[in-house]
C-alpha cells in the first residue's frame, strides 16, 4: 500500500505512467533535482499525515518507501 | 534604515554579507560586522581546525556579532556544527541542502538559524525545523545556484512563509536593496559586490577581472552535474562547458576537471585552472572599496530611493 501511494506521487511530479514506477527507479533518471525530491516529500508527507524531516540523502523511491515505512510503523 | 533583520541579528545595516567558499575569511567578516553588517567566515570544505582559527581571529579584530555558513555536502560538517556551538557563534547560515537534522541543536544552543533557500518547499521545510529567517537566493547569485530568480523567488518565498526573508542573488547596490525591500525582503545577502572589498583577500587579478566585467561576462557551468554554478567566462569556464557538452566525458572526470578550481582562482589568480565564481551583478561592481563604505553606499542609495518613490502614486 505504501509503495502504490508514493509511486502514484512519484508519477505524478514528473508526469509518467505509474506503472514505470519501480522501488530501484532514483530521482536522478527521472530528472528530479533536490528541489523536486523536497515537493515529493512534502505531497508524500500530506498524504501519510507524518513528517518525514529529511529530503537530502534520498536516492530512489525504495528509499522513500522505506523512510514512510519506519515512520508510519507499517 | 532598520529593518527586522538588523533587531534579529543585532546590525545596523540590512546586510549580509554571504559566505562565500575559499574567499570569506576572519579578514573580511571580521571588516563587514565591523562596518555594521553581517559578516559571514565560510567554513566550506575547510577542517574545523581552520574554522576555530578564523573564528579567534574575528573576535581578535571586533566583538560585534558575525556568522559561520555552513555547506552541508562538507566531508566534516557534523564537526563544524559541533564547532559552532562549543564557540556559541552567534549566527549560522546554511548552504547546498536542507539543514533540518542540524537545526535543533543549533537552536539549543542560543544560534540564529538562517538556511539559504531556493524554492518555497526548501524555505517551508526549514520554517518547520525552527530556522529564525531564511536567505532566498536567486540564480543571479555567483557560486553555486538554484533555478528561480531573485525577481520571481522573493515574493513568493514571502507568501510561503511567515519568517523574516532575506534576499540575495544580483543585489549589488541600493537599488537592489530597495528593491527587494519591495518584494517583501527585510534585508539583503551579497557575494559578489563584497569580492572587491578591501578587506577582502583574494587574489588582485580577481578583483580586476570583477571590475572589468559587464553585464554578459558571467555562465553557468555544471548544469548536467546537477550542480549548475555561475562563474566569470574564462578559458577555464569555457574549456568546462565544452567538456560537459562531450558525452564522451563521464561526470567523474567532469567533476575531476572542476575541482579546486575556485580554490586557483582566489589564491593564484589562474585564469586557465581557476574558476572565479561571480555573479550577474557584476558588471555594477566598480572598485575597490571598505566593506563599511560598500555598506553605507549601498544603505544611503537605497534610502534616497525608498523615499523619493512616494511620488510614483500621488
Ligand atoms: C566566490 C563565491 C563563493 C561562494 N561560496 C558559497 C558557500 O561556500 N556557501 C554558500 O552558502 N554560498 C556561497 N556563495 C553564495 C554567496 O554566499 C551569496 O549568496 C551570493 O554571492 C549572493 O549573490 P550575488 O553574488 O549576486 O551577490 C558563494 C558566492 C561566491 C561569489
Amino acid at each position: 500500500m505504501v509503495f502504490e501511494k508514493i509511486a502514484q506521487l512519484v508519477a505524478d511530479a514528473c508526469d509518467m505512467d505509474v506503472k514505470e514506477v519501480t522501488k530501484e527507479t532514483s530521482f536522478e533518471d527521472m530528472e528530479l533535482d533536490s528541489l523536486d525530491v523536497i515537493e515529493v516529500v512534502m505531497a508524500i508527507e500530506e498524504e501519510f499525515k507524518i513528517n518525514l524531516e529529511t529530503g537530502d540523502d534520498l536516492k530512489t523511491v525504495g528509499d522513500l518507501v522505506k523512510l514512510v515505512e519506519t515512520k508510519t510503523g507499517a | 534604515m532598520k529593518t527586522h533583520l538588523c533587531e534579529l541579528l543585532g546590525i545596523r545595516y540590512p546586510i549580509i554579507q554571504g559566505g562565500m567558499a575559499w574567499v570569506a575569511d576572519a579578514a573580511l567578516a571580521a571588516a563587514v560586522s565591523e562596518g555594521g553588517g553581517l559578516g559571514i567566515i565560510a567554513a566550506a570544505n575547510a577542517p574545523a581546525d581552520y574554522v576555530r582559527a578564523e573564528i579567534n581571529k574575528l573576535r581578535a579584530k571586533t566583538d560585534k556579532p558575525f556568522g559561520v555558513n555552513i555547506m552541508l555536502i562538507s566531508p566534516v560538517v557534523d564537526e563544524i556544527v559541533e564547532l559552532v556551538i562549543a564557540e556559541k557563534v552567534p549566527v549560522v547560515t546554511t548552504g547546498a541542502g536542507l539543514p533540518n537534522k542540524y537545526v535543533p541543536s543549533l537552536k539549543a544552543a542560543g544560534i540564529t538559524v538562517l538556511p539559504v533557500v531556493s524554492s518555497c518547499g526548501m524555505a517551508k521545510m526549514v520554517e518547520r525545523a525552527g530556522a529564525d529567517a531564511v536567505i532566498a537566493e536567486g540564480g543571479e547569485a555567483g557560486g553555486h545556484i538554484g533555478d528561480l530568480n531573485t525577481m520571481a523567488l522573493v515574493p513568493q518565498i514571502c507568501d510561503a512563509v511567515k519568517l523574516p526573508v532575506v534576499a540575495a542573488g544580483g543585489i549589488a547596490d541600493g537599488r537592489g536593496l530597495a528593491a527587494v525591500m519591495m518584494l517583501g525582503a527585510v534585508g539583503v545577502q551579497m557575494g559578489t559586490r563584497f569580492l572587491t572589498a578591501e578587506e577582502c583577500s583574494i587574489h588582485p587579478r580577481y578583483k580586476e577581472k570583477i571590475i572589468a566585467a559587464k553585464d554578459i561576462d558571467t555562465i553557468t557551468t555544471g548544469k548536467r552535474l546537477g550542480h549548475p554554478v555561475r562563474a566569470l567566462k574564462t578559458p577555464f569556464t569555457r574549456a568546462f562547458l565544452k567538456n560537459e557538452g562531450d558525452p564522451g566525458m563521464t561526470p567523474e572526470e567532469l567533476e575531476a576537471f572542476g575541482s579546486g578550481a575556485l580554490r586557483k582562482a582566489v589564491q593564484e589568480g589562474d585564469e586557465k585552472g581557476g574558476c572565479f565564481m561571480a555573479g550577474q551583478s557584476c558588471g555594477l561592481v566598480k572598485r575597490i572599496q571598505p566593506a563599511e563604505e560598500i555598506m553605507r553606499e549601498t544603505v544611503t542609495q537605497a534610502e534616497d530611493i525608498l523615499k523619493g518613490a512616494v511620488r510614483w502614486v500621488k
